[in-house]
C-alpha cells in the first residue's frame, strides 16, 4: 500500500494535466497487489475525468495474472509494447473537443474526420 | 503379497514438480493428497509394511495409515536418507518396492511383483502404455548394491538395467501445478482411478464433510467441494473446479476450470481462470507463469493465525473508506479535494472543454462503453 501511494504521488502531476495521455509501460512489473490495481483504476479515473486515458502496454506475465484475477484487464487497453500504446492516441480525438469543433464550425460545414 | 515392502518417495527431484516449495504429490487431489492416494494403492495390493520419505513438511492432516511410517528429510540429504529407510525394510522382506513420487502412475502392484518373483532378477521397473520409464520399481532386498546404486542415481541412472514392466494403467507425470490441474479433470472425468473424497449431491459435484456452501452460490457439475470449505454468496465454480479442504471463496468470485489448494482463501469479486492457486502462490495453465501473491484481499489462506486475519479484514475495511477521508488521512498533496478540483478547473480553463460530470465519475460506465467501442 506505501508503495501504491508513492506511486501515486509521483504520477499525479502527470494525471493533473488537461487532457492527459498516458501509457504505463507494465514490463518491468514484478509484484502488484490490490492497492496496486487501485491505484491504476485511480489514475484510469482521474485521466478520464480530464478527458485523458491512461493505457497499458507489455504487461509482464506477473501483471497479466494479476490484471485478470481482478477483472480489471478489461477495463484496460493494454498493448503489446509501449510504442503501440503511444502511437494509438495520435488517432484519438476527445469527445469533447469534437463537440467543441462542431459548436465552432459554420452551418455546412462537415467535421473533419480525424486520422 | 506377503514378503513386500514399499518406500515411497516424495520429493527429491526438480523444483518444476513443486509448488510453493512442495512436491506436487503432497497436494490434495479431490480430498486426497497423491501420497496418500499411492499408499492406498499399495495397501488395497496387500503391501503392509510401507516408509514414506517427504523432502518437505505435508499440510496438515499428517500423512497417518496403518502399518505406514512417515518422515522427512531435507532435500540434501534426501536420497542418503532414502538408502537408510531402503536398508531398514530390506531386513523385513524379500523385495521392496522403491515409488518416487512424482508421477501418478495407476501401476498394478500385485501384478509387478508377481511378475518380479517370476522373473527372480533384481530389479523390475515399469513403463507406461507409451513406454516412459515411471519411477517404480520393485528391488530385491538381496541386491542391496543395485539398490544403493540406483538411490545414489536419484533412480535415474540409466547405467542400471533393470527387467521391464509394462503398465497400461493411466499416468500423470506431475511435473508441472499444470499436470495437477490435468489430474482433477481427468479423475472428475473418471479416466483417473481416483474417487472424490466427498458425496455426490448432485450428479458430478461432490461435496466433502462440513462444507458450507451459500444458497446464493452456482456449482456447476463437474466440481468438487472439498470438507470444511466454505462458499459464499453469488461465487460461481465451474468447469471441473476444485476446492480443496477448508479453502474458502468470497462474494461474487468465479472459479472457473480451476484447483484451490486445501487452506487457501480467494478474495470477493475475483477471477481464477485455469489457475491452481493457494498458499499465496498462483500458477495460470494458460500464461504458463507462478505468481507470488502476498495480499490477503486476492489469495490469502484460512490457515492464518486469528489476529492477522483480523488485521487483514481491518486493512480491507479501511481500502473501502471515501477517498477524501483516506486523502485526509494520508495527508497527500495537503489540498483538501474541491480545492483540487477548483485547481484542475483552472488548468482546464476554457469553460467548453471542462468535461462533464456524466462521464466522469463512473468507471463501470467507462468499462461498458470500452467493450462495445473506444469512444
Amino acid at each position: 500500500m506505501k508503495q501504491a501511494r508513492s506511486f501515486l504521488s509521483e504520477v499525479r502531476p502527470l494525471i493533473e494535466r488537461d487532457r492527459p495521455q498516458l501509457v504505463f509501460d507494465l514490463s518491468q512489473l514484478r509484484r502488484i497487489d490490490s492497492a496496486g490495481i487501485e491505484a491504476l483504476l485511480f489514475c484510469m479515473k482521474e485521466a478520464a475525468r480530464r478527458d485523458g486515458d491512461l493505457k497499458l502496454a507489455a504487461p509482464s506475465a506477473e501483471a497479466q495474472v494479476v490484471l485478470e484475477l481482478t477483472r480489471t484487464g478489461r477495463l484496460f487497453e493494454i498493448y503489446a509494447s509501449p510504442a503501440e500504446a503511444v502511437r494509438s492516441f495520435s488517432g484519438y480525438l476527445p469527445n469533447m473537443v469534437r463537440q467543441f469543433h462542431r459548436r465552432a464550425a459554420p452551418e455546412g460545414v462537415k467535421e473533419k474526420k480525424a486520422s | 503379497m506377503s514378503g513386500v515392502c514399499a518406500l515411497v518417495l516424495a520429493g527429491g527431484h526438480a523444483e518444476c514438480e513443486r509448488f510453493a516449495g512442495l512436491p506436487l504429490a503432497l497436494f490434495d487431489v479431490l480430498g486426497r493428497s497423491v501420497l496418500m492416494r499411492t499408499l492406498d494403492r499399495l495397501r488395497a495390493s496387500g503391501v503392509r509394511q510401507v516408509a514414506a520419505l517427504s523432502d518437505a513438511e505435508p499440510l496438515p492432516p499428517p500423512p497417518t495409515a496403518a502399518g505406514c511410517r512417515f518422515s522427512v528429510a531435507p532435500r540434501d540429504c534426501f536420497w542418503s536418507e532414502a538408502w537408510q529407510q531402503f536398508r531398514q525394510l530390506s531386513r523385513q522382506a524379500e523385495s521392496v518396492f522403491v515409488i518416487r513420487l512424482g508421477a501418478w502412475a495407476e501401476v498394478n502392484y500385485a501384478a509387478m511383483a508377481k511378475q518380479h518373483a517370476r522373473l527372480g532378477g533384481a530389479m523390475l521397473r515399469a513403463y507406461s502404455r507409451r513406454g516412459e520409464a515411471l519411477d517404480v520399481l520393485v528391488v530385491s532386498s538381496d541386491g542391496r548394491s543395485e539398490a544403493a546404486a540406483l538411490l545414489r542415481g536419484e533412480l535415474r541412472d540409466e547405467r542400471i538395467t533393470a527387467a521391464p514392466h509394462r503398465s497400461s494403467g493411466y499416468v500423470n507425470r506431475l511435473d508441472t501445478p499444470a499436470s495437477l490441474r490435468l489430474l482433477t479433470l481427468d479423475a472428475l472425468a473418471g479416466e483417473a482411478e481416483i474417487a472424490p473424497m466427498g458425496s455426490e449431491m448432485r450428479p458430478g459435484v461432490w461435496v466433502g464433510r462440513g462444507a458450507r456452501i451459500h444458497r446464493g452460490a452456482r456449482v456447476i457439475a463437474p466440481a468438487f467441494i472439498g470438507a470444511g470449505c466454505t462458499v459464499h454468496r453469488g461465487v460461481v465454480v465451474t468447469r471441473g473446479s476444485a476446492l480443496e479442504h477448508h479453502s474458502e471463496v468470497d462474494c461474487g468470485s468465479v472459479i472457473d476450470n480451476s484447483t484451490l489448494l486445501p487452506y487457501s482463501r480467494i478474495g470477493a469479486g475475483l477471477d481464477v481462470e485455469q489457475a491452481v492457486a493457494g498458499m499465496r502462490v498462483m500458477h495460470s495453465s494458460r500464461l504458463n507463469t507462478t505468481v507470488e501473491i502476498d495480499d490477503p484481499r486476492l489469495v490469502g489462506s484460512t490457515a492464518e493465525p486469528l489476529p492477522r486475519r483480523a488485521m487483514n479484514l481491518l486493512t480491507g475495511i479501511f481500502a473501502l473508506l471515501p477517498e477524501a477521508l483516506w486523502e485526509l488521512v494520508a495527508g497527500a498533496h495537503g489540498q483538501s479535494l474541491p480545492a483540487r478540483e477548483a485547481k484542475a478547473k483552472a488548468t482546464i480553463g476554457d469553460p467548453a472543454l471542462t468535461p462533464l460530470e456524466s462521464q466522469a465519475d463512473s468507471c463501470g460506465e467507462m468499462a461498458a462503453t470500452r467493450r462495445y467501442g473506444n469512444e
